[in-house]
């Protein structure tokens, strides 16, 4: 096999530590090395063109890469005439001169053992050719509230199909049914009826009401969507909106919609029709009515899918104190809503409202969580009744009011229109007089007890998923978290979730108001566009399954992440390319080391130990093998060198995709040569990108401890550290210690 | 040498019906308890000491228990499999420890 070396000295620093033309000139002995050159400057333009040039004339099949960590000028090195997966870079300045600038003679050792090791690793390296796979550029959207049409209406207006998909028969969600919606105060019907228009208006949206998901199949790209649609027994050509069937229905089961629903057609739930009633079909003027039509079956496919399933309102009946459902005018404060809405109480006549904050909110028997917006809502109400008439009364009790940002003027406001807040919550609401509430509560602030009677008392009760999310967990395999949001990584990237090609919008997320809502759907549709332009190119280092190994202990299917292993026609398991993060934590948990992936195989971490000189430090050092995971740790311990910071040149460092990637036969085999440590660094806890590939390892390495013991080796010379990516101090002392105790320890006695 | 399951250690091959040890015993004497969820041998008698249940168990969690006329109390025979090497630890009843390892002729 033809190989060329290149050895950078990075303008002369790398020198100064390491011996590079003796390394040169070793290298060149070596078998299968055509070309060994040094040079000072490899990233530069001239440097690039002339590995060019040796690629070709000298017809290279692998080139080794010695110079900085692979995460610099990766743009540089990316085209260098050959496929890049045979191009292997070898970190000889961050991990090896500046780490062990200290020590220039052993350094120059480990930079020796260094090209060795991943000499080998080139030679066993495949040509993998990134895979094409072209997304299908249609979207799914679940849920027609206001984040849901909004994010429709995104994907759409860039040329691309939307299915829209909503279980009531209009679109609009609960801000629909509001009065007015916050900061400024305008109806919902305003807002809607726009967004309702660019729907109407966009080709590439279909609409499909009073449908739920049946089941989902399929992968990223490709997913197939069963849908049921429940009949609305109106037909949607022919009605003409006269409202006399609404008139004479004796049963409630007709569902009108306002002037600026979508769609503007009532609906018939036949669940609450009497047999035989057929009032409404006498009286239709069009003879639109057909209370028997079925519900219908249509199935779709789309290639990435947008969770905009909602919210719904926590019900405090739990918490009996508040008298919910026993007391009249007790409310909550959707109801509230509606009653302002339709008018039901006239406030212009002035009357005594209290508002009580946090009720099942900040709990931990109902919501442990802040629902964000309960203290805006009734702010908004307040003000809506001040407005009505300035002697309507109101009070708002709290325990910290939350008014974000701008929102503190609507505070400021509802506090000069004349509503009261008192920081202490009420405690039993009784009724001591007809039509009123009664109720005492500590003033915290004035610090005296309040005897008050009122005449209705508003409940801000928080957000809780709804159904529809809940229901999804068993459909898509979505993740929840403990509240039971959609999971998503809330910092960085907050519309992902734990699926490939699944994004989450609104409330089904976490609590949020309606401009917020509206920006997430906005972020969730960018996502999908960019899902459906990244489509087509794939990195081709996704796992693969020797199916003459596996005996289908289904261990990957398990512990895959993003389970994305399912079983193939022969019964093996096998992962969805588009499913699958290339974490490795297949690869890690295999009893039978089956699984490898493409950039990275057991076969080649197993010919590198076999090629690794266990004496490079000579006869008295002991040896730390090292896995450090790419996303923390091995940056973390670039990061050492950048700070100046030293650590034993005991210690060889192999980048893997996650710690949990790492299999124990590898582990295994590193002790049983003679290897004195080995070490696996991976993300803290909480915070690995994959995320429990830290806690596997941690659990495997914890059984392979046990075994070490049980073969009275000692079970410290393998352990697990969380370094995260602003931990290099903590990984240099680390392997200090390390180094130190293991020369306590002695050698490993298996080392021949 | 009759296998003993360490119950700690078993996790049932995460529950599924067919254990790795069931998967390889050749005596088709490995089983896993539907009551426990971990695995155990149905006949310890039979048990012709191969070890594949030992060596392939993904938690470590199975042990050998050498008989009285090899090793009597306090004997063990412990493998660790690598890639493509097996390393035995072999105590004796007095507690002297050997290790041999041996190249698999497996491909890696």
């Amino acid at each position: 096999m033809k190989i060329g070396i290149y050895l950078c000295t990075c303008e002369g620093e790398i020198e100064k530590v390491i011996d590079i033309d003796s390394l040169v000139k070793e290298a060149s002995g070596w078998s299968g090395i055509t070309d060994v050159h040094k040079d000072a400057f490899l990233c530069s333009e001239d440097g690039i063109r002339k590995i060019r040039k040796d690629v070709e004339s000298s017809g290279l099949e692998r080139v080794l890469i010695a110079a900085c960590s692979p995460f610099f000028k990766m743009e540089e090195f990316s085209d260098l005439g050959l496929n890049k997966y045979l191009v292997e870079r070898v970190n000889i300045r961050e991990q090896c001169s500046r780490a062990h600038r200290n020590d220039p003679e052993n350094a120059t050792k480990k930079t020796k053992a260094m090209l060795r090791i991943f000499l080998e690793k080139a030679k066993y390296s495949q040509p993998l050719q990134p895979l094409q796979l072209p997304s299908l550029r249609s979207a799914l959207v679940i849920g027609g509230g206001v984040a849901g049409i909004n994010a429709s209406i995104d994907i759409a207006e860039t040329g691309n199909e939307v299915f829209l998909i909503e279980k009531n028969p209009f679109l609009g969600g609960k801000v629909a049914g509001f009065h007015k919606y916050f900061p400024r105060m305008c109806p919902p019907s305003c807002g809607l009826e726009l967004m309702f228009s660019k729907i109407k208006s966009n080709p590439n949206v279909h609409v499909l009401t009073s449908s739920e998901i049946d089941t989902i199949s399929g992968s990223p790209c490709n997913f197939e969507i069963f849908i049921k649609t429940s009949p609305r027994h109106i037909d949607m050509d022919k009605c003409v909106l006269c409202g006399k069937c609404l008139e004479v229905c004796p049963h409630n089961a007709i569902v009108y919609p306002e002037g600026f629903s979508y769609p503007c057609i009532p609906a018939i739930n036949k669940g609450l029709c009497a047999v035989d009633c057929n009032k409404c079909v006498a009286v239709c003027p069009v003879d639109a009515i057909d209370l028997d039509e079925e519900g219908k079956a249509t199935n779709i496919k789309v290639g990435a899918i947008v969770l905009a399933t909602g919210w719904e309102p926590f019900d405090p009946t739990p918490l009996a104190e508040f008298g919910y459902g026993r007391l009249e005018n007790v409310v909550t404060n959707i109801e509230f809503e509606k009653i302002s809405k339709e008018k039901k109480i006239s406030f212009e006549e002035p009357k005594k409202v209290a508002f009580i904050q946090c009720v099942g909110s900040r709990d931990e028997r109902h919501l442990p969580y802040c629902s964000d917006v309960c203290c805006m809502v009734s702010i908004k109400q307040a003000l809506f009744l001040k407005e009505v008439n300035p002697d309507n009364e109101v009070y708002i009790f709290y325990n910290d009011i939350r008014t974000p940002g701008e929102y503190e003027e609507l505070y400021q406001k509802a506090r000069r229109r004349g509503t009261i807040f008192i920081k202490g919550i009420p405690s039993e609401l009784k009724q001591d007089e007809p039509q009123k509430i009664n109720f005492s509560v500590f003033d915290t602030v004035a610090g005296k007890r309040l005897d008050i009677t009122t005449d209705m008392v508003v409940l801000a009760t928080g957000i809780k998923p709804s159904q529809g999310t809940i229901d999804l967990k068993e459909k898509i395999g979505i993740v929840l978290n403990k509240n039971n949001f959609v999971e998503s990584h809330i910092q960085c990237y907050p519309q992902d979730t734990q699926r490939n090609a699944v994004f989450s919008a609104g409330c089904c997320r976490a609590p949020m108001d309606v401009s917020r809502s509206i920006e997430s759907a906005g972020a969730a549709a960018i996502k999908t566009l960019q899902f459906f332009n990244n489509c087509t190119e794939i990195t081709p280092d996704n796992p693969a399954v020797n199916i003459l190994k596996c005996d289908v202990c289904k261990r990957c299917i398990e512990e895959c992440p993003f389970k994305a292993y399912s079983f193939d026609e022969k019964g093996f398991p096998k992962s969805d390319i588009m499913k699958c993060r290339r974490c490795g934590v297949c690869m890690g948990g295999c009893p039978l080391a089956a699984i490898s992936l493409g950039g990275l195989s057991i076969e080649q971490l197993s010919v590198m130990l076999d090629v690794f000189d266990r004496s490079y430090l000579g006869e008295d050092e002991p040896l730390i093998l090292g896995f450090l995971c790419k996303n923390d740790a091995y940056r973390a311990v670039d990061d050492a060198a950048l700070k100046g910071i030293t650590y034993p040149p005991n210690f060889f460092g192999i980048m893997v995709p996650c710690a949990g990637a790492v299999n124990g036969a590898i582990i295994a085999k590193a002790i049983s040569t003679g290897i004195d440590g080995v070490l696996i660094a991976g993300c803290p806890d909480n915070q690995c990108h994959y995320i429990h590939g830290s806690t596997l390892a941690k659990a495997r390495l914890t059984d392979i401890s046990n075994k070490l013991k049980e073969m009275y080796l000692e079970p410290e010379r393998v352990r697990f550290i969380s370094i995260g990516r602003d931990d290099p101090e903590k990984f240099a002392d680390s392997i200090e210690e390390y180094v130190e105790e293991l020369k306590k320890m002695g050698r490993n006695p298996l080392r021949l | 040498m009759p296998p003993y399951v360490v119950k700690d250690k078993c996790d049932g091959c995460k529950g599924k019906e067919e254990p790795l040890c069931e998967q390889i015993c050749i005596g088709d004497l490995m089983t896993l308890d539907m009551n426990t969820g971990k695995a155990y041998c149905r006949s310890l008698r039979d048990c012709w000491d191969c070890m594949s249940c030992t060596k392939i168990c993904p938690k470590g969690a199975i042990e050998q228990r050498i008989p009285y006329q090899l090793g009597y109390h306090g004997a063990k025979l412990i493998p660790m499999m690598g890639t493509d090497s097996i390393t035995w630890t072999c105590v004796d009843i007095n507690g002297k420890v050997e290790r041999f390892t041996y190249r698999t002729r497996n491909k890696k």
